[in-house]
């Protein structure tokens, strides 16, 4: 049986995904994620969601420029 | 005390003191300057322009260089790192630039990206590669878009995968305004992303 409702599922959606909710509640809302899957999928989106945004946004290449001057403060420091 | 002796003495501890300052500079070597990469990727969603960020950057590791004695081993050094980062942008550039009042993001639905693609008729499975085919300058604009409360909330919680407190001591601001941050942020975002999806045409649009 699940313990907690749709409603309070998709209220703690974003609590969940970033893991910031107690081990008992994450428990709960997996508990109801394998019996719902229209929650599952909205849960997925926007699991996916922040993982694409992490994975577009984390990649700049450092300008060989700057590299060049971190290294030269600390040697002058 | 005859002057050799004391010579010897200073000679002793100006050496103790050199090493103290090369180890020191090995751990900020081995520690810090591998941040380089993540640090110039945060310090351009900050500024949102390749010059500043670096001048940003290289602002930050002299602070924090200098701070280093003082940093205590066995706390979190990327979030020390960050907050060094995040308090020179404060200081220096914020007052450069003067944004506009936030807006606060509340006028957008819950599952504003969600319902739109399923509006769209994109099946439930495909939604997320919908915008998995966004290229990345349009993701990183999208990102960009975001008031910068917002932007630094979404950047340091998706992004670099700070937990809620520790992005609360990096901003310096409680934990509930960085969730608030963080949920209007994302709703900000998913509006930014679906125009660039509609723009770019990759869904039929039925409005």
């Amino acid at each position: 049986m699940s313990e907690i409702d749709c409603s309070q599922v998709l209220i703690e959606i974003e609590t969940y995904i970033d893991r910031e909710v107690e081990v008992v509640r994450y428990e709960q809302i997996e508990a109801h994620l394998e019996l719902c899957p229209p929650c599952l999928q909205r849960v997925e989106f926007k699991q996916q969601l922040k993982q694409i945004i992490a994975a577009k946004c984390c990649s700049e290449t450092v300008p060989e420029t700057l590299a060049n001057r971190v290294r030269a403060l600390i040697e002058e420091e | 005390m005859p002057p050799v002796v004391a010579w010897r003495l200073v000679l002793h501890t100006c050496g103790a003191m050199q090493t103290d300052d090369r180890s020191l500079r090995e751990r900020f070597e081995r520690d810090v300057v591998p941040l380089l990469s993540g640090l110039y990727s945060a310090a351009l969603r900050m500024t949102r322009n390749p010059s500043d960020a670096e001048d940003l950057v290289q602002e930050t590791y002299l602070r924090a260089y200098r701070g280093f004695s003082s940093f205590e081993a066995g706390t979190n050094l990327k979030a020390w790192v960050y907050r060094i980062l995040t308090n020179t942008y404060i200081n220096i550039y914020r007052k450069k630039q003067r944004e506009p009042q936030m807006v606060s993001g509340d006028d957008i639905e819950e599952w504003y990206l969600y319902d739109k693609l399923g509006e769209a008729a994109v099946e439930p499975s495909a939604e997320a590669e919908v915008i998995e085919s966004l290229p990345e300058e349009e993701v990183k604009a999208a990102l960009d878009s975001l008031p910068e409360g917002f932007r630094m909330a979404v950047w340091l919680v998706d992004v670099e995968g700070f937990s809620y407190k520790e992005a609360a001591d990096i901003l310096e601001v409680p934990i509930g305004t960085v969730m608030s941050r963080l949920h209007r942020g994302r709703k900000a975002l998913e509006k930014a992303l679906w125009e660039t999806v509609r723009e770019r045409g990759l869904v039929r649009d039925r409005l």
